[in-house]
């Protein structure tokens, strides 16, 4: 009965020890170099002035370093760095700085992602790839 | 004023390089686009390498830094293009867990390797879907349609744009036109 207990013991250990470690090698890792991309939709009308105030001020924000302005669609774009920027929180402060109050964050369905460009699918041996990156 | 004229001009190029492509050169998908053993690549800066500002303390081959810059300002230009920026809207889903990469580095990475393998890059590779699958309904079931060529022109001519903004002579934005068209029946099917 005390070896049904230690063996048991040990195995449960063996089994804690490989979930930390599987959790370890693939949780999801911030890249330095990575970028992502938010969207906001003004859902009013602006001119060139206020595009370059726009501009001016998502630049401003900690992580950002790409702001387009399209003043014909009234949406915003900016790229930053996952890292130092939280994306929602730019928006939500961007929102409360600015007269923009029906500016919204875009994001897309879920409908809508699966049937989005399918350029960003990556093949299996990337994968692999990124998750051997992961490792060392 | 002056931005928009040059736009125009880049568009006008790009509608003329279609037709040149349509009526000059079969329907072959040879990439490199070579000129007496001088690709279209080796006209973007070719292999010689610089540092990469995206990357510290890496290099990058010119001619590839030169179309992955761009591309990433054309997927802005794309992204807040309300014609097209539904085919794309995967660039800004949310990335909640900050994990890499993000969806917009994917499409960066994918486009950009493929562009500069279709320029006649070498030390690149492109390893992400077949075009013509990829596009097509019947092989991929989250296309709901089939992309039209309105939309592949309406692309064309915001990557036009980007090449413009980038400061590429018109002759080169011409050539990149070319590139561009002759993977256009891949993408728009019949």
């Amino acid at each position: 009965m005390r070896w049904v207990a230690v063996i048991s013991g040990v195995l449960l250990l063996g089994v804690a020890a490989l979930a930390v470690h599987v959790y370890v090698v693939t949780r999801p890792r911030v890249d330095g170099h990575s970028r992502g991309m938010a969207r906001i939709d003004l859902h009013q009308k602006i001119g060139r002035t206020e595009a370059d105030g726009i501009t001016a001020w998502l630049s401003r924000q900690k992580g950002v370093d790409h702001v387009l302005v399209n003043p014909g669609t009234a949406i915003a774009v900016f790229t930053y760095s996952p890292m130092t920027a939280n994306p929602g929180m730019i928006i939500k402060a961007f929102r409360d700085s600015l007269p923009y109050s029906k500016a919204e964050r875009y994001l897309p369905a879920s409908a809508e992602v699966r049937r989005g460009c399918p350029m960003t699918a990556m093949p299996v041996t990337n994968g692999i790839y990124q998750f051997l990156k992961h490792l060392f | 004023m002056k931005m928009k004229t040059s736009t125009l001009v880049a568009a006008l190029i790009f509608s003329g390089a279609l037709l040149a492509v349509v009526s000059i050169i079969p329907s072959c998908h040879k990439s490199g686009g070579s000129a007496g053993g001088r690709t279209f690549y080796d006209s973007l800066g070719g292999t010689v390498s610089v540092s990469d500002p995206a990357n510290f303390g890496r290099t990058v081959e010119q001619g590839y830094l030169t179309i992955r810059t761009i591309v990433d300002t054309a997927l802005m230009i794309i992204q807040t293009d309300t014609t097209i920026n539904g085919y794309f809207s995967i660039m800004v889903n949310e990335d909640t867990l900050h994990a890499a990469p993000t969806e917009y580095d994917k499409l960066s990475l994918n486009f950009t390797n493929f562009l500069a393998v279709a320029a006649g890059a070498k030390d690149y590779s492109y390893t992400g879907p077949d075009l013509f699958a990829a596009h097509n309904p019947d092989s991929n079931f989250n296309i709901p349609g089939r992309v039209d060529s309105a939309a592949f022109n309406e692309f064309a001519y915001d990557l036009a744009r980007s090449a413009t903004q980038y400061g590429l002579s018109n002759q080169l934005i011409s050539q990149f036109g070319i590139l561009l068209y002759r993977y256009e029946g891949q993408v728009v099917q019949p």
